[in-house]
């Protein structure tokens, strides 16, 4: 791996930002000509992650992530969601290590845990 | 029974409350070799604790560097089952160890944690508060000159490089030449210099082998000093996290009884494996590697360590923190990096050579390479006046035996000289675990240095030393004995007893 994902990605970003919109698709071409000469292919879908998060924070917009016990019904889920708006960018997936409840964490770095999981480990390890 | 346990879980249960809350965490990226990188916690502290969840436990670690995109930390507990994707909460709290009158006579890990088996260490009562690892050097203003002496009971140190209360005397020399003992007579002694305050004495083991550690312990506690002690222990089984927090966690705990006026002395064994243990941190951190692969920082590494060692002035409680931290040199070599660095920080060495030890003579200190740059200022007045003339005939002493070697026909005055240097020698020969007081010390050392013991043979020096000092303490106790240790010093009416015992002593033995 000669670069991390997310110097890739703000090289990008840098790189789009700084040509005009004519050259974009030029920019994107000789990105993927310099991941390929690096070797580092297989890192596409963390250089888009990190993308996705770049262009999200520079829109002021957050990435959440919301996890669940168990597939919850449309209607609740939709409200749940509907809390967001566009830039944000939502993700729902499913974790049963949360045992029942939600849990939904920020830009990765700020989390509401309202698992069941949460609770036990609160009462239990911390007590 | 089974019904008792399961209304005390409802009770438990029932009585939990929780308010929920945003939380900032991070994800565990990279983990291996003690370390981890964890992404997200952007808000983290330096030295702030996290908590990695684990399916079986709560692990914690240290926040060692703060990077742009992720946070490299060091695991101060077992790493086992942490893995990639493990989620990391902050605490909010920086890396501190709870410190209290309880830890007396206590072996503890440097996160607080008891190892001697003796239960916890604070009750629910407990009045112990929680001190930084990490906290600034006493400022300039807030310290005195050091004045009070710290006797370690070696006749070679106490005499020739005096060590004072508030001091940094390091104690260098190759494996197996002794330092450990040094370090370990200077604690027993304490409990024998009874005119002056009875330090806390804290012994920090960084990476040495758990048999050494509890031989240490057994030591202590057959000669009552754990009563009076605390081991900070890090066994070489330990993870390279906790070998490098140990100096810290004892000089936060002799930070405690210092700022409360306690005279506190520490021991760190040795520096040289916490260097080691700094270095292996950084290069798994890939902090960029200095010379012999060091980080560029050791020498504050060390540097902040030992300034904390200070004598607090009147104002802020008279209190001391006396450091003697060991350093162990690879065939004699005090001019390495590690070596010249720490005597370069403290207040003067003491230099422990393997010739000498396996020449027998023991304790080996070098003494025209030792130092003490408080010197005679940390001094009592009797030993001031007793052994002023000793470092300078021994160097005499050095001077012509290597002069000997060549000249067959010596003068009377060199004769004198020389067998004056064996007698001295012989004098300060001393056997480990066998710490003088200072005020037995003073007699025996002015016996010597004033020709009394010139007609006893050298392989009777030491039965002669042994019987005087029983002699004087069982019959001259109130003469001469408690007037040097009451006053530290040594006046004519003391004086004149002496010698009229010593002549007394001789004519019988």
């Amino acid at each position: 791996m000669k670069y991390k994902a997310e110097s890739y990605a703000r090289a990008l970003v840098e790189a789009w930002h700084d040509s005009p919109t004519s050259e974009h698709d030029r920019v994107i071409e000789r990105f993927i000509q310099v991941i390929r000469k690096n070797g580092d292919w297989n890192q596409i879908p963390a250089i888009n992650t990190s993308l996705e998060r770049l262009l999200t924070k520079e829109k002021g917009g957050k990435i959440v992530d919301i996890e669940t016990a168990r597939p919850l019904p449309t209607k609740i889920m939709q409200g749940l969601i509907n809390n967001f708006r566009s830039p944000d960018i939502v993700n729902v997936k499913n974790n049963t290590k949360l045992i029942a409840g939600v849990r939904i964490t920020l830009n990765g770095t700020e989390e509401l845990d309202l698992s069941f999981a949460h609770k036990l480990r609160k009462l239990f390890r911390n007590a | 029974m089974a019904y008792d346990i399961i209304e005390k879980l409802k009770k438990e249960i029932g009585g939990f409350k929780e308010k929920p809350e945003f939380e900032h965490v991070g994800v565990v990226i990279e983990a291996g070799d003690g370390i981890a990188r964890v992404s997200g916690l952007n808000k983290a502290l330096s030295q702030e604790i996290l908590m990695i969840e684990t399916p079986k436990e709560d692990v914690p670690a240290l926040a060692f560097n703060l990077e742009e995109s992720s946070i490299g930390v060091v695991f101060l507990g077992a790493q086992e089952k942490i893995t990639i994707g493990s989620r990391v909460r902050s605490t909010g709290r920086v890396l501190s160890i709870k410190a209290g009158e309880e830890l007396i006579g206590r072996v503890l890990n440097p996160i607080g944690e008891p190892v001697d088996g003796k239960g916890i260490v604070f009750g629910k009562s407990s009045k112990a508060i929680d001190y930084p690892l990490e906290r600034p050097a006493p400022t300039v203003v807030m310290r005195e000159s050091v004045r009070v002496p710290l006797h370690t009971g070696i006749k070679a140190i106490d005499a020739m490089i005096p060590i004072g209360r508030g001091q940094r005397e390091l104690i260098i020399g190759d494996r197996q030449t002794g330092k450990t003992s040094i370090a370990l007579d200077a604690i027993l002694n304490q409990k024998n210099d009874t005119s002056r305050p009875l330090p806390i004495c804290i012994y920090v083991a960084v990476g040495q082998k758990n048999s050494k550690i509890a031989q240490f312990v057994k030591i202590l506690e057959e000669a009552d000093a754990l009563k009076y002690s605390i081991v900070v222990a890090t066994s070489a089984a330990d993870p390279a996290a906790l070998k490098y927090l140990a100096p810290f966690a004892g000089c936060a705990i002799g930070e405690y009884f210092m700022d409360r006026g306690r005279d506190v002395l520490i021991v760190y064994d040795d520096l040289s494996k916490h260097a080691e243990s700094y270095r292996e941190l950084s290069l798994l951190l890939r902090r960029p590697p200095g010379r012999e692969a060091f980080p560029g920082d050791i020498f504050y590494l060390h540097a902040r360590l030992l300034e904390r060692a200070a004598k607090l002035d009147a104002a802020h409680g008279s209190g001391s923190l006396t450091a003697l931290p060991i350093i162990e040199t690879q065939l004699g070599d005090v001019s390495a990096y590690i070596p010249t660095n720490v005597i370069s920080i403290t207040d003067g060495q003491i230099y422990l050579e393997s010739n000498l030890f396996n020449q027998g003579l023991r304790p080996a200190v070098n003494v025209g390479l030792s130092v003490s740059r408080v010197g005679s200022a940390a001094q009592t007045k009797a030993m001031k006046k007793v052994a002023g003339r000793l470092r300078l005939e021994l160097a005499q002493f050095r001077e012509l035996r290597a002069f000997v070697q060549f000249a067959a026909d010596l003068d009377e005055a060199t004769k004198k000289k020389i067998k004056q240097g064996e007698l001295l020698t012989e004098v300060l020969k001393q056997n480990d675990r066998s710490p003088m007081p200072f005020e037995n010390q003073t007699i025996i050392l002015y016996a010597a240095l004033n020709g009394f013991l010139n007609e006893v043979p050298l392989a009777d020096i030491k039965r002669f030393e042994e019987s005087f000092i029983d002699y004087v303490s069982k019959r001259y106790d109130e003469s001469i004995l408690k007037p040097l240790r009451e006053k530290n010093d040594m006046d004519q009416t003391v004086e004149k007893k002496l010698k009229d015992v010593i002549e007394e002593f001789k004519g019988i033995f």
